[in-house]
């Protein structure tokens, strides 16, 4: 049986200590959390809040007292590695609980709704799940890699950009919505997502934040960065 | 189209999330292309669902309330903040702004023309001392476009912050009462001063949808119906002698001969006589 800590042990904290470390890893559990909220969801549109008025900010609260309250002596990992499972774990219990009781499209007509369980495999059937949850210290890389694109898309992109970025990379909007919006063709929303998009990544390499220690490593060529995406 | 290899498989891989092809192979793509092919596509799949306009909430109102609020002092030390902290918290605050540490130990704070400093004083509260005042002053003097400067009390929990302005830090004129001529902002922790800050100088709006307004075509001769009823209405109920009177309370329940004209004048434009039909209104009516 766990053993939570006494307060003076919480003080002693290694992430209590360290500030930066603390910041660093709860930035990243919000971005797992909303990626597993919202990481599939078939309508970019929709309220990002669960049905029973949950949102991402009280899931990251919960997560964040769990791995405060975790003990050091029983870390059989690193605390990123360990954060991005709590992070995970309290969002899909948010999402059961949001669920509960959802008729499932599958759902004979004759079941009553109130034991209708509609599991998460079920409501978010479109991708399959590529979120490294074998791998939790690259699932923290990866999701810390995107928190820092965000960053230098905040930074250095023309509203147009932003929204083109953020839209198709984030929101998972297509690109003839876009297109909508902007009074472009499609085409030229895909060809501005993937100009921006090696923009950033090429930005990102010179970012002494980004991480790159397991990312595959590649000898293509990193242009200069000056400038925006419009001038590559 | 595009020439690179990587960005045509990017593509093809936008066409696999919008339901419009089966996923891309990668095969057909030298070593060092894949690599950064599979780089792009899981960092594609690792965006998805995060709120790229969403800013986390801090650690402080995460804890706040809870049973381990108690370790909020450990977490801000009184008197060790330092610039990395302000940054953080500043960079928290809006999406919109941006906050960067400055080779003077300095925050530089800036959204569209605002741009204002961060100073770090090590005190409990933001006291403007005449080493700060020159502090600031300089500041200001350094940078023209800089129109606040916020000086932080690093030694206090929240980080209490006096935001001012280039008119607040020069020689100022006491009034006859020994006040000031000008009353500083109050004192508030950082992330509030900020937010205040900005909602001043960068308001935020709520859009306005205008081509749902427009949307809407206007019903002309449900309008004029109306406008009809609430003039002979009125009309009707004055105390008028004679023709007037019955010409008025004649027209009472027949509005809508008015709304027709004013459809078919708005169809027909100038081929009807308006004197005419008004008549012959007036004389149906009576």
């Amino acid at each position: 049986m766990r053993t939570r800590p006494t307060f003076s042990a919480r003080l002693s904290h290694p992430l209590v200590a360290d500030r930066a470390r603390l910041d660093k890893i709860t930035d990243n559990m919000y971005a797992q959390i909303h990626r597993v909220l919202h990481g599939r969801t078939r309508d970019p549109g929709a309220e990002r809040a669960l049905s029973g008025g949950e949102s991402a900010e009280d899931v990251l609260q919960d997560a964040l007292i769990a791995l405060l309250e975790y003990d050091p002596a029983n870390l059989r990992t690193t605390w990123e590695a360990l954060s991005v499972g709590i992070a995970r774990k309290k969002a899909f219990a948010a999402l059961r609980r949001a669920t509960k009781g959802r008729r499932s499209e599958r759902t004979a007509a004759e079941d009553p709704d109130d034991v209708t369980v509609v599991s998460i495999d079920v409501a978010h059937v479109d991708l399959p799940d590529e979120s490294d949850e074998a791998d939790p210290e690259r699932a923290f890389e990866r999701a810390q890699q995107q928190l820092v694109l965000l960053r230098l898309a905040r930074e250095r992109l023309t509203d147009r950009e932003r929204q083109v970025f953020f839209g198709i990379h984030f929101e998972g909007l297509t690109r003839a919505a876009l297109a909508a919006d902007l009074g472009l063709t499609s085409q030229a929303v895909g060809q501005m997502y993937v100009r921006v998009l090696r923009y950033l990544y090429n930005a990102a390499r010179d970012d002494p934040t980004f991480p790159t220690t397991n990312a595959p490593t590649t000898n293509a060529p990193t242009p200069p960065t000056k400038g925006g995406p419009r001038d590559r | 189209m595009t020439d690179d290899p990587v960005e045509a498989v990017v593509l093809a891989f936008l066409d696999h999330l919008e339901g419009l092809a089966p996923r891309p192979t990668l095969d057909h793509l030298e070593p060092d292309d894949r690599a950064r092919a599979q780089e792009l596509l899981d960092g594609l799949v690792a965006a998805r669902g995060i709120d790229p306009r969403a800013s986390r909430p801090s650690v402080e109102s995460l804890l706040m309330g809870t049973p381990l609020s108690g370790l909020l002092p450990a977490l801000n030390p009184v008197g060790n903040a330092d610039v990395t902290t302000v940054a953080r918290v500043l960079a928290g605050v809006d999406p919109r702004a941006r906050a960067e540490i400055r080779p003077d130990g300095t925050v530089a704070y800036s959204y569209l023309d605002l741009h204002a400093r961060f100073l770090l004083v090590p005190t409990e509260n933001p006291v403007v001392s005449e080493q700060v005042r020159s502090q600031v002053r300089a500041l200001f003097e350094a940078d023209p476009d800089t129109s606040r400067v916020g000086v932080v009390a690093a030694g206090s929990h929240d980080l209490v912050t006096q935001l001012l302005a280039p008119d607040e830090v020069g020689h100022s004129i006491t009034t006859p009462r020994g006040e000031p001529h000008t009353r500083w902002e109050p004192t508030l922790p950082l992330a509030l001063a900020a937010r205040r800050m900005l909602e001043q100088s960068a308001p935020e709006w709520p859009s306005f949808d205008f081509d749902q307004a427009h949307s809407e075509p206007l019903d002309l001769t449900a309008v004029a119906a109306e406008a009809a009823r609430r003039v002979i209405e009125r009309e009707a109920g004055r105390f008028y002698r004679g023709d007037k009177r019955r010409a008025y309370k004649g027209l009472v329940g027949h509005e809508q001969l008015f709304a027709e004209l004013v459809a078919r004048v708005s169809t027909h434009g100038g081929d009807l006589d308006l004197m005419m039909e008004t008549t012959r209104i007036i004389q149906a009516a009576a």
